[in-house]
């Protein structure tokens, strides 16, 4: 998933007098404001819940497969008091930070080692782009072959699947670093694990950042994917339990937590990102 | 010539031990999970080479195609329309957010109920999952143009689809190339996941089928399958990433300078 | 002199305009009244940030002034209008990379003409400016001379009544800077086209111009309209040297250093 958070302003003329927006000189001094971005924002989510829920209450669409908005999100506020899926979103949580720490574990140095190695980066190339090519919910036959419907099928299928993007970010972040500085560095007498420590992960770390965010989405939306699959506990086999008893409000109602659970872990992660990106001057992180 | 030897050396290397390794280490393996490599290629050779290729293949492919191509054609479109009103996209931002990090396979349950099992739900899924990746990069590929290069569009007056097909689109072009090389991975992991969701036919189905049967030798053959499909398909994203954007290298490493002589 | 009343091509009456920058209104442009007439070539000169730009932009129709009227061919103008291109400063950003010279130059005609039409204008406007045998080659493969060359052709192709420029010379070297100003002199003395050029340097203004506009002050008016009473046949050596060019161009410094002395005086008070 590439997510960018760039805020263009369209429009803005660029001229030797460098001006943002004309107004009237009548108005000069008082901006004239569009409608402010956060009542639009509630405006347009209102207009969708509106449209959803009139499409339900028409024939349109069967009552088995579309309820309500009203009703979806009531019942979501319900469930969200019952310790069962409490207890499912535990076990997501769970899956999900064991799956991004070992990626962690893995990724970093590795990536460390194929991008100061041109042997390494070279010898592994081929392999790490045909492995990581392999489509994750592939293996779920596999994994559901060994471990059954348990964390561990949900971990040997997520984790390699969050490995690839941190080890790519860091090789990609390590084969950026100024080599002036590596020079620099080793004029001074660093040692081969100072350099690495000092120089160049600090160097990488924006693009690590980037590549931690991709994979903890990448994670998420693997992890409830595979509970919904293989009935793995957690907020996906919520889901896949509430459809095959045909109570399609539940259905909603935990697709929104899904996509809930998805969207905090976005929000949280562009912020972090943001702030090792802008706590580090000299690089961009690479989207 | 000995130079591009020892390259291939060096690339093929790791390659070839991991196999080699496989296919010793497996070959008198009695494990039920994991059969010799050798009876593996032979049942690969037997279901793809080409029996099983228009059923299952053909199915998966097929589907794949469709979703692709019509959530790609989607994302381009919509993504020039709200990259040209910023605001209608500033109002919308939150609900492409929930979009977004809502995991596409949690909609199959659904997609399913509103559309049954057949392949319309199936290419629909897959429609989904492609759009959101290139649909975002090309609205902020095109909110990125150049003001300048808007100024040259309004004062000659371009058409509408002039400047959607010779401006905007190729100025975000190396944005929107990312956004399609992550749609074709996310669209080939949903098309399995849409085949293990209750399915009859595909790839995935095969793979899930054979496993149910502990035909494990077919399970793993149609991994197999699954990972050179998953390589052939990055190849080809990658390859037309390079044509589409043969320009934009060119001008980067600045290799082609012809008539740089004076004016 | 013609009996009828001049069709003026381009009329500018009260322009007033104020951008607001950071909550803080900044009045540009103060009353700005002009007139060029068909066929004529008329060059603002001022200062880097006295608004010649946003005169400019108000002419092309990219922006609305807060005030006052402006007309293209006797036409209100609204948002870009009909008949009207520019030439920008920066050649690097206003020609497409991802289009090859001939396809930038054809890239405006595409609205009305057929491909072969459209190619063989190309070709005429390519040549009419110097360049032959780049169609196919990318923007960003030749001089930043030759670019400005080719959105120079770029506006000719379009066939416009009406042609701006917006300091088109300052990005290139002063030798390929010669060489663009006599060709701007030779296709405004063969097409009959109206022109008006922005530029910061005297010595272009008065060289190119029938009239030179000084744009001075905060907010600008115009301090002064000069015809400029040289021989058509403009040369780099002989117009230069001409008594009547030094006395304009000293002129023209005169009044600029004025009202920036002016400026800086009511700015200490």
């Amino acid at each position: 998933m590439t997510v960018s958070e760039r805020v263009v302003e369209g429009q803005d003329a660029v001229s030797d007098a460098a001006p943002s927006a004309p107004v009237p000189p009548s108005a000069a001094g008082r901006p004239r404001r569009a409608v402010p971005a956060l009542a639009s924002q509630v405006l347009a989510v209102a207009a969708v819940l509106a449209v959803w829920s009139w499409l339900a209450g028409t024939d349109q669409v069967s009552d088995s497969a579309l309820a309500g908005s009203v009703e979806s999100f009531a019942r979501l506020a319900e469930v969200l008091g019952t310790t069962e899926s409490w207890a499912a979103i535990g076990h997501t949580l769970t899956a999900w930070s064991i799956s991004l720490v070992v990626a962690l574990a893995v990724a970093v140095p590795l990536g460390l080692l194929l991008g100061r190695s041109k042997l390494a980066y070279r010898s592994s190339r081929f392999t790490v782009d045909f492995l990581r090519t392999i489509p994750a919910l592939g293996l779920i036959p596999l994994a559901a072959l060994v471990y059954g419907a348990s964390l561990e099928a949900l971990l040997v299928i997520v984790i390699p699947a969050c490995i690839w993007p941190l080890l790519l970010q860091t090789v990609y972040g390590v084969r950026d670093t100024d080599p002036v500085a590596v020079e620099t560095a080793r004029s001074y007498g660093l040692g081969r694990w100072s350099i690495l420590g000092r120089v160049v992960l600090p160097s990488a770390l924006p693009y690590i950042a980037t590549g931690v965010r991709l994979s903890a989405i990448i994670a998420m939306l693997l992890a409830i994917s595979v509970e919904l699959l293989v009935l793995v506990p957690g907020v996906g086999s919520l889901i896949a339990v509430a459809q095959r008893n045909g109570e399609t409000v539940d259905v909603y109602a935990y697709t929104l937590l899904a996509g809930f659970l998805g969207l905090a872990v976005v929000v949280l992660f562009s912020r972090l990102e943001r702030r090792v990106v802008a706590w580090h001057p000299s690089v961009r992180g690479h989207r | 010539m000995r130079r591009r030897a020892t390259s291939l050396a060096v690339e093929a290397w790791l390659p070839v031990v991991l196999v080699t390794t496989w296919w010793f280490a497996s070959a008198t393996s009695t494990s039920i999970y994991f059969p010799p490599l050798r009876t593996i290629l032979e049942r690969f050779q037997d279901l793809w080479l080409f029996e099983r290729v228009p059923t299952d293949v053909a199915f998966s492919l097929t589907n794949l195609g469709l979703g692709l191509g019509s959530g790609l054609v989607a994302a381009l479109a919509a993504g020039v329309m709200f990259g040209l009103m910023p605001r209608v996209h500033t109002a919308m931002a939150p609900l492409f957010e929930f979009m977004r990090a809502t995991p596409i396979v949690a909609l199959l349950p659904l997609i399913v109920a509103m559309l049954g099992l057949g392949v319309t739900s199936k290419v629909v899924i897959i429609a989904l999952g492609a759009f959101w990746p290139t649909f975002l990069n090309t609205v902020d590929g095109i909110r990125a143009v150049d003001p300048l290069v808007r100024d040259v569009a309004r004062t000659y007056r371009l058409t509408p689809v002039t400047l959607a097909t010779r401006v905007m689109l190729p100025n975000a072009a190396p944005q929107i190339m990312v956004g399609v090389r992550t749609s074709v991975s996310v669209a080939v992991v949903i098309m399995v996941g849409s085949e293990l969701f209750g399915s009859s036919e595909g790839i995935g189905y095969f793979i899930l089928q054979s496993q149910r049967s502990y035909a494990i030798a077919d399970m793993w053959a149609g991994l197999i399958l699954l990972g050179l499909l998953g390589y052939a398909l990055n190849l080809l994203s990658a390859g037309v990433e390079r044509l589409v954007l043969s320009w934009h290298e060119g001008r980067r490493t600045g290799s082609t300078t012809v008539a740089a002589t004076g004016a | 002199m013609n009996q009828s009343p001049p069709v003026s091509a381009v009329r500018i009456a009260g322009l007033q305009q104020t951008f607001v920058v950071d909550g803080a209104s900044r009045h540009v442009l103060d009353g700005v009244d002009l007139e060029i007439r068909t066929g004529e070539t008329v060059c603002v000169v001022g200062h880097s940030g006295t608004g010649k730009s946003t005169l400019l932009r108000c002419v092309a129709g990219l922006q609305r002034p807060s005030g006052g009227e402006v007309a293209v061919a006797g036409q209100a103008v609204a948002g870009p209008p009909e008949g009207l291109a520019v030439v920008f400063q920066d050649y690097g950003r206003s020609l497409m990379p991802w289009l090859r010279i001939r396809e930038n130059v054809t890239l405006p005609l595409r609205r009305s003409l057929s491909r072969r039409d459209r190619n063989a204008r190309a070709t005429e406007a390519l040549a009419a400016v110097g360049l032959d045998g780049v169609e196919r080659l990318y923007p960003w493969q030749v001089s930043g001379g030759m670019q400005q060359r080719v959105a120079i052709a770029r506006a000719l192709a379009y066939r416009p009544q009406v042609l701006l420029m917006d300091e088109p010379f300052a990005s290139v070297d002063a030798q390929t800077r010669s060489d663009l100003e006599d060709l701007v002199v030779r296709i405004a003395a063969e097409s009959g086209l109206t022109l008006m050029v922005v530029t910061h340097d005297i010595d272009e203004a008065v060289y190119l111009g029938d009239r030179v506009v000084v744009l001075a002050g905060r907010p600008a008016r115009i301090a002064a309209d000069l015809e400029v009473d040289l021989p058509t046949g403009r040369d780099q050596l002989t117009t230069k040297a001409d008594p009547e060019f030094l006395r304009l161009r000293g002129e023209v410094m005169s009044l600029i250093r004025r009202e920036t002395a002016s400026i800086a005086e009511r700015m200490s008070a």
